[in-house]
């Protein structure tokens, strides 16, 4: 979904419904900040939008309403009105941001409407790629399954990182998208296991670690607090500091 | 002209559409202007595009450089969706009526404003052209924003509406709502044909005075025939080509022109 003209890092989080991505992304942000690679823009990809609540945050307009008054707009615009319209475009990408310190965020939202906009989706791409540019690095929070990979929505992706429960069903699904994804490292996190086991993690993918289940973090979840805010000390804070040097360190490691 | 509508279920295409002088709404805006005293309203003279280019960077049309202000970098925002923001060209073949290179402004200039508060902001241009010329009005409107062509200073906007940030960067450079009246003119006079005069109004003080100025855009909407639906018909009179006010998009503006018809006819 953003360029990588300039070197810029593009995380992907992706793996099937249930697993965790939401909650990997909300404490890899939190991580990313704590070390300083900022200013992140993250998208959440996914319809459900759970990575808003995950950070306690409210998006005011998503990049499916974005998409929705684009194509209204266009239905009625003459030759002359079409500069106009693209600079509307980039008023309402903005309206749709969501600022916050060292980060900001998008909502995809959930598409009500039938029909194919492919070239509205193009445009927005663009827009968005322009948007990401500010940033010093993206992270998607990526709809379930792997109809957005398949799409190539997350085509720019540096390091896709595949969250799974340990399942057959899911290291089925991650040899699918080690099939897809012809660009970048892929790694893959266990999520919510006791141990930490690379096996069965297909070859050619990086095996990041694992996120131990907490219950902390689920008191957190259960309330709605944002999990940005939990102690440094927390398990799934600690796990996530060794995941994500795995992750960000790993071109370095590799060389 | 006072403003009446007439049903005339014609499309659009057909009418005899033109962009009409629009020196009763420039008269309009400059009542309002009489109404500031002069603590709270600022004149100033355009710089020339040398010093522009010089002192800001200011860069010739599509020659600048994208550049996204985030609000952690933001020095002083204006016209946020939430605050109050207007954008419009009035546009007159009577130069006398425009104090020509002159930028007002009407509330607080940038360095009186602080990081924290979303301001209200409208950018009106009035402008003369020769006479016999009828500009293009989606033309004319494109020039007004000055996209990507100050660094430092962010312009977004959707048609009449203008949502703008100076960097903290940008601030240090010196712009100011004079430097970018200043763009705004040197982009007319140099990038537009015919233009006799230019001057520029920016208001940063209330939504209450935004909204004063927004009653003289509808009607400026009309006149430039940017309106979908009502335009001004050959007799001068106004003409609506919908068929359903019930289902028509535009009824708010319908609604507020006949609350602007009925507040005119009170005063005269």
């Amino acid at each position: 979904m953003t360029d990588q003209s300039r070197g810029q890092p593009v995380f992907v989080i992706c793996g099937k419904g249930g697993v965790g991505k939401t909650v990997f992304t909300a404490l890899f942000l939190k991580t990313l900040l704590e070390e300083d690679l900022k200013p992140l823009l993250l998208i959440d990809a996914d319809p459900a939008g759970g990575l808003v609540y995950a950070l306690d945050e409210r998006a005011t307009k998503t990049l499916t309403e974005v998409r929705d008054e684009l194509v209204n707009a266009a239905r009625s615009a003459g030759e002359t009105e079409k500069e106009s319209l693209a600079r509307s475009l980039d008023y309402m990408l903005m309206e749709a941001l969501v600022e916050r310190t060292g980060y900001s965020l998008l909502a995809m939202g959930r598409d009500k409407k039938v029909g194919c906009y492919c070239p509205a989706n193009t445009l927005l791409r663009d827009a968005i790629n322009s948007v990401s540019d500010a940033f010093a690095a993206v992270v998607i929070d990526a709809e379930a399954g792997l109809e957005q990979i398949n799409r190539r929505v997350t085509r720019n992706a540096t390091h896709t990182i595949v969250i799974t429960d340990g399942s057959l069903r899911i290291l089925a699904t991650l040899e699918s998208i080690t099939g897809m994804v012809n660009k970048g490292q892929i790694f893959v996190v266990q999520n919510m296991t006791d141990g930490q086991t690379a096996a069965g993690v297909p070859e050619g993918t990086v095996f990041a670690g694992s996120i131990p289940a907490d219950n902390e973090l689920r008191e957190f979840d259960r309330a709605g607090r944002s999990l940005r805010e939990l102690p440094a000390e927390n398990a799934t804070v600690l796990a996530m500091k060794d995941i994500a040097a795995r992750i960000i360190g790993w071109e370095t490691i590799d060389a | 002209m006072e403003l009446s509508i007439t049903k005339k279920n014609q499309e659009a295409g057909k009418q005899n559409v033109f962009p009409a002088d629009m020196v009763k709404l420039i008269e309009r805006v400059n009542l309002f202007l009489s109404t500031k005293d002069d603590a709270s309203c600022r004149s100033s003279i355009a710089q020339d595009r040398g010093s522009l280019v010089d002192a800001f960077g200011f860069a010739s049309k599509g020659k600048g450089k994208a550049e996204i202000v985030l609000s952690e970098d933001t020095a002083v925002e204006l016209g946020h969706p939430s605050a109050g923001s207007l954008s419009m060209v009035l546009m007159t073949n009577r130069a006398t009526n425009i104090k020509d290179n002159r930028i007002t402004v009407v509330g607080p200039e940038v360095r009186e404003m602080d990081d924290k508060t979303r301001y209200p902001f409208a950018q009106v241009i009035l402008l003369a052209v020769n006479c016999g010329t009828h500009p293009d009005p989606f033309k004319i409107d494109n020039l007004q924003f000055l996209t990507n062509r100050l660094p430092g200073y962010m312009v977004r906007s959707v048609p009449g509406k203008l949502w703008s940030r100076i960097s903290r960067k940008g601030l240090e450079t010196g712009i100011d709502l004079s430097v970018i009246g200043s763009a705004v003119i040197n982009a007319y006079k140099h990038e537009f044909e015919n233009v006799k005069a230019v001057e520029v109004i920016y208001v940063t003080s209330s939504k209450d005075d935004i909204a004063e100025l927004e009653k003289v855009k509808i009607e400026a909407d009309i006149l430039s025939g940017r309106h979908k639906k009502l335009v001004l018909g050959i007799d001068g009179e106004l003409e609506c080509t919908g068929l359903d006010c019930d289902t028509c998009e535009e009824k708010p503006v319908c609604d507020s022109l006949r609350d602007i018809v009925i507040k005119r006819r009170k005063m005269n």
